[in-house]
C-alpha cells in the first residue's frame, strides 16, 4: 500500500492546495448560496420548478471542468521545472506513492467542495421552503464521476508533458477527441446505413463529464462507464509518471514519440473540426486549401510555443501529412464499417426472432390493452417469431438499405416544409446463427396539413404493411 | 559505501557521464572536482536517486539507489539550483522535510536555525542568495543524513558562513560518521576540507585518490596537479588563446 499512497505526502498535497482550493471552493459555495436565494426572490417558492437545482449544478458542472485541471496543475507543477522536479524526485518516496498521494489530494479537494456546494444549496433551498434532496442525490451521481474523470485526464496529460502549455493541449485533446471521433464515426456510419439508429453506434455508455449538468443521463451504466474511462486514464497516467525521466521537466513532452503523437492528434483534431465546420460551405478543393493552411498555422504555433525552438518548424509539414493520413485512415475505417453493416440483409428464413426496442411516439395503440401489450413487448424484450412479420421486416430493411439518403432526408428541412416525416420502430433482429443487429425501420408516415377553412392543423398517419402487421403485437393505429 | 559501477548517463544523445567507476567510503569528506560540464552535478543527482542510470549502476551498500526509499532516506542532496515551495518560510519547508524524511530532527533544526541566525517565519523568497543557501544546508543537516551531497556548497556564502559550514561538516564527519560529498569548480574551496578527491572531465573520472596520496605526487600543490591532469586530458587553451590574439 505504501508503494501507492503515503499519508504524509497526501497531507502535504492538501496543504499545498490550500490557496487554490479555497479560492475555487469559495467561488462555488458562494454560488451555491446566492443562486437559490436569487431564484426564490425572483420567481417565488411556488413558481420554482421541481428541478430547482439545475442552475446551481451548472456552476458545479463548470467547477468539475475547471477545478481538477487547476488543482492538479498546481500540485504537479514540479513536472514542468527541472529544479522542482529534482527536489520531488529526491524525496525518499516511491514515484507511484507521490503520484497516488497527490492525485488523492486533488480528488479530495474537488469532491469535498462539490459535495459541500450541493449540501449548502440543498440546505438553502430547504430553508426557503423548496425541497430538492432527491434531485441533489441524482446530480451527485453525475458530478462525482465527472470530477473523477476530469482529474484523471488532467493528471494523465501532465504525466505525458513537461510544460504547462503542452499539458493543456494534451488535456484538450483527451477531452475533445474521443467524443468528436465517436460522433463523427456514428454520423458517418448512420449516414451511409440509415437503418442503424443514430446514437446506437458505441452503445457502451455516456461519459457523464460531458452531461454532468443534467440528470437525464445519470444511470448505473453511465456512472460505471465514466469511472472505467477514468480508471484507464489513471492507470496510464501512473505508468507514464513512473517511467518518465526526471530530466524531461521543462521539455515539451516526455519523449519524441509523445511529441509526434501530440502534433498528429492536434492536426487531426483541427482537420476534423474544419471538416465539420466548413465542408458544407466550401467545395472539396477549397476545403483542402483552407484546412491545409489553418492546420499548418495551428501546428506551427504549437511547435513554437511548446518547444521554443525555431528549428523544430521542420516537423510541421510531416505532421500535417501524418494528420491528413490519419483522417484518410479514419474515413476509410468509417467507410469499411458502414459497408460491413450495410451487408446485413438476411433472408426471412434466417431470422430466428426479433424484439421491439424503441417505438415512435406515433405508434400509439388504439386501446389500453394494446398499449399494455406493446409496452410489455418493448420492456421485456419479448422475442417475436413470426414468418409473415419477418418477411415484411426484411422487405422494409432492403428498401431502406437501397435508399441511403433516407437517413438524411428524414431531417431535411424541405421534408418538414412538406409537413411529412417517417414513423420508425427499432428492431433487435436475431439470426439463426446467433448474430444480433439493431435496425431502425420505417413503419409509416405522418403528414401535417393545414385547413384554411377551420384554421387548424391536422395530422394524417398512415402505416405501411409492416406497421399494419405490428398491430397484432400491440396495435399501431392512432 | 556509495559506488558507481560502469555508470553512464546521456541527455539528448550527449554523454554526461561515460563508463564511470568510483567508490565513496563512509565517514569521509569527498571532493568532486572538475571542469565545467564534467558531469559532477549529474553524478550527484544519480547518487541522490533523482536520475535513473543510463547504463551501469549507482549503489548504496550494493543496493541500487533509484526508487529505493530506504537508501534515499539517508541521502540528501543540496543542489546548485535551490528549490523552496513558493511563499514558504523555513518552518513550512521544515514541515515538508519532516513529512518526507523519517530521521528529520526538530531539535537539531531549531539549533541550526539559531546558529545560522535566520528568521524561520519569514518567506524564503525574501532571503538573499547566501541565506537561501544557508536555508537549504540547514534543512539538509536537520534530516541527519548518512550521505550529504553538496553541489557548489559554498556558492553565495560569505567567508564567515563558509567557515561555519566547514566546521559543521568536520564535526558531522567526526562525531556522526556522516559522509559528505562536495562538488566544486574551485579546488581552493575544497583543499582544506576534503579527505578524498575525484577529478572528473567530460563525463569520465581522471583519478580518485586520498588527499595524502595526492600530496605526495604534488610538490607544487593540488591545484597544479589537477591542472596538469586536465591538460593531459586535452583540456588546454593556450594555443586557442594565442589564435584569439593573433586574429
Amino acid at each position: 500500500m505504501k508503494n501507492f499512497f503515503s499519508l504524509k505526502l497526501y497531507k502535504e498535497g492538501l496543504s499545498q492546495l490550500r490557496l487554490m482550493g479555497f479560492l475555487t471552493s469559495f467561488a462555488l459555495i458562494a454560488a451555491a448560496v446566492v443562486v437559490p436565494v436569487i431564484a426564490v426572490l425572483t420567481f417565488g417558492v411556488r413558481s420554482i420548478d421541481t428541478d430547482a437545482l439545475a442552475t446551481v449544478t451548472l456552476f458545479i458542472f463548470a467547477y468539475a471542468w475547471v477545478a481538477p485541471l487547476v488543482l492538479s496543475f498546481t500540485l504537479f507543477s514540479f513536472l514542468n521545472s527541472r529544479r522542482k522536479s529534482d527536489f520531488y524526485h529526491a524525496l525518499p518516496v516511491k514515484r507511484t506513492a507521490l503520484f497516488g498521494s497527490f492525485t488523492a489530494a486533488v480528488l479530495t479537494w474537488t469532491i469535498i467542495t462539490a459535495l459541500l456546494a450541493l449540501i449548502v444549496s440543498t440546505a438553502v433551498y430547504a430553508s426557503l421552503g423548496v425541497m430538492v434532496l432527491t434531485s441533489a442525490l441524482t446530480y451527485l451521481g453525475a458530478i462525482l464521476p465527472a470530477i473523477i474523470f476530469a482529474t484523471s485526464a488532467a493528471v494523465f496529460a501532465q504525466a505525458l508533458s513537461g510544460t504547462r502549455f503542452t499539458s493543456i493541449v494534451i488535456y484538450v485533446l483527451f477531452i475533445a477527441l474521443p467524443p468528436l471521433l465517436k460522433a463523427l464515426f456514428a454520423e458517418g456510419v448512420t449516414s451511409s446505413v440509415p437503418s442503424i439508429p443514430p446514437g446506437e453506434v458505441f452503445q457502451l455508455g455516456t461519459n457523464l463529464f460531458y452531461t454532468a449538468y443534467s440528470w437525464v443521463d445519470v444511470s448505473v451504466q453511465n456512472i460505471l462507464y465514466t469511472l472505467a474511462y477514468a480508471a484507464v486514464f489513471f492507470a496510464a497516467a501512473a505508468v507514464f509518471f513512473l517511467r518518465r525521466r526526471s530530466e524531461v521537466a521543462g521539455s515539451s513532452a516526455i519523449s519524441a514519440w509523445v511529441q509526434w503523437l501530440c502534433r498528429i492528434a492536434l492536426g487531426f483534431l483541427t482537420l476534423v473540426f474544419l471538416y465539420f465546420a466548413y465542408s458544407f460551405i466550401f467545395g472539396a478543393a477549397q476545403w483542402v486549401i483552407v484546412s491545409a493552411v489553418v492546420t499548418t498555422l495551428v501546428l506551427l504555433a504549437f511547435e513554437l510555443i511548446s518547444t521554443r525552438r525555431i528549428k523544430n518548424i521542420v516537423n510541421v509539414l510531416p505532421a500535417l501529412a501524418a494528420s491528413a493520413l490519419s483522417l484518410v485512415a479514419f474515413i476509410t475505417l468509417v467507410w469499411g464499417v458502414a459497408h460491413f453493416e450495410a451487408r446485413f440483409s438476411p433472408q426471412p428464413s434466417q431470422i430466428q426472432s426479433f424484439t421491439i426496442s424503441n417505438v415512435d411516439e406515433f405508434m400509439m395503440p388504439a386501446t389500453d390493452q394494446q398499449m399494455a401489450r406493446l409496452l410489455q413487448f418493448q420492456r421485456d424484450k419479448t422475442p417475436i417469431s413470426d414468418d409473415q412479420l419477418a418477411q415484411l421486416l426484411v422487405a422494409q430493411l432492403d428498401e431502406v438499405n437501397q435508399t441511403p439518403s433516407w437517413g438524411i432526408v428524414r431531417w431535411d428541412s424541405s421534408n418538414f416544409d412538406n409537413g411529412s416525416w417517417t414513423i420508425t420502430t427499432d428492431f433487435n433482429i436475431t439470426l439463426q446463427n446467433g448474430q444480433t443487429k439493431l435496425r431502425r425501420i420505417p413503419v409509416g408516415t405522418v403528414t401535417d396539413s393545414f385547413s384554411d377553412d377551420d384554421m387548424n392543423w391536422s395530422q394524417d398517419v398512415s402505416f405501411n404493411a409492416l406497421g399494419e402487421a405490428l398491430a397484432h403485437y400491440g396495435g399501431v393505429r392512432p | 559505501m556509495l559506488r558507481a559501477t560502469n555508470l553512464s548517463k546521456h541527455f539528448d544523445g550527449t554523454a554526461a557521464l561515460h563508463d564511470l567507476n568510483c567508490s565513496i567510503p563512509e565517514g569521509v569528506v569527498y571532493g568532486l572536482v572538475g571542469s565545467n560540464g564534467a558531469g559532477k552535478s549529474t553524478l550527484l543527482r544519480l547518487a541522490a536517486g533523482i536520475f535513473a542510470p543510463g547504463t551501469g549502476q549507482m549503489t548504496l551498500d550494493d543496493a541500487a539507489i533509484f526508487e529505493n526509499t530506504a537508501a534515499k532516506e539517508r541521502i540528501i542532496l543540496v543542489p546548485d539550483e535551490l528549490y523552496f515551495l513558493s511563499q514558504s518560510s523555513l518552518n513550512r519547508m521544515a514541515q515538508l522535510y519532516a513529512r518526507c524524511f523519517p530521521h528529520f530532527s526538530r531539535p537539531r533544526y531549531e539549533a541550526l536555525v539559531k546558529l545560522f541566525q535566520l528568521d524561520p517565519n519569514k518567506a524564503i523568497r525574501t532571503f538573499s542568495k547566501g541565506m537561501k543557501r544557508q536555508s537549504a544546508i540547514l534543512l539538509a543537516l536537520a534530516c541527519e543524513p548518512r550521505y550529504l551531497l553538496l553541489d557548489e556548497a559554498f556558492d553565495g556564502l560569505d567567508p564567515l558562513m563558509r567557515d561555519v559550514v566547514r566546521k559543521i561538516i568536520a564535526r558531522d564527519v567526526s562525531e556522526r560518521g556522516t559522509t559528505i560529498v562536495i562538488s566544486s569548480h574551485s579546488l581552493r574551496e575544497l583543499e582544506d576540507t576534503c579527505d578524498n578527491f575525484a577529478l572528473l572531465h567530460k563525463g569520465s573520472l581522471l583519478f580518485e585518490n586520498p588527499k595524502a596520496d595526492l600530496l605526495q605526487q604534488a610538490p607544487d600543490g593540488l591545484e597544479a596537479l589537477f591542472v596538469q591532469k586536465l591538460e593531459a586530458a586535452g583540456y588546454r587553451f593556450d594555443d586557442a588563446l594565442e589564435e584569439v590574439y593573433a586574429a
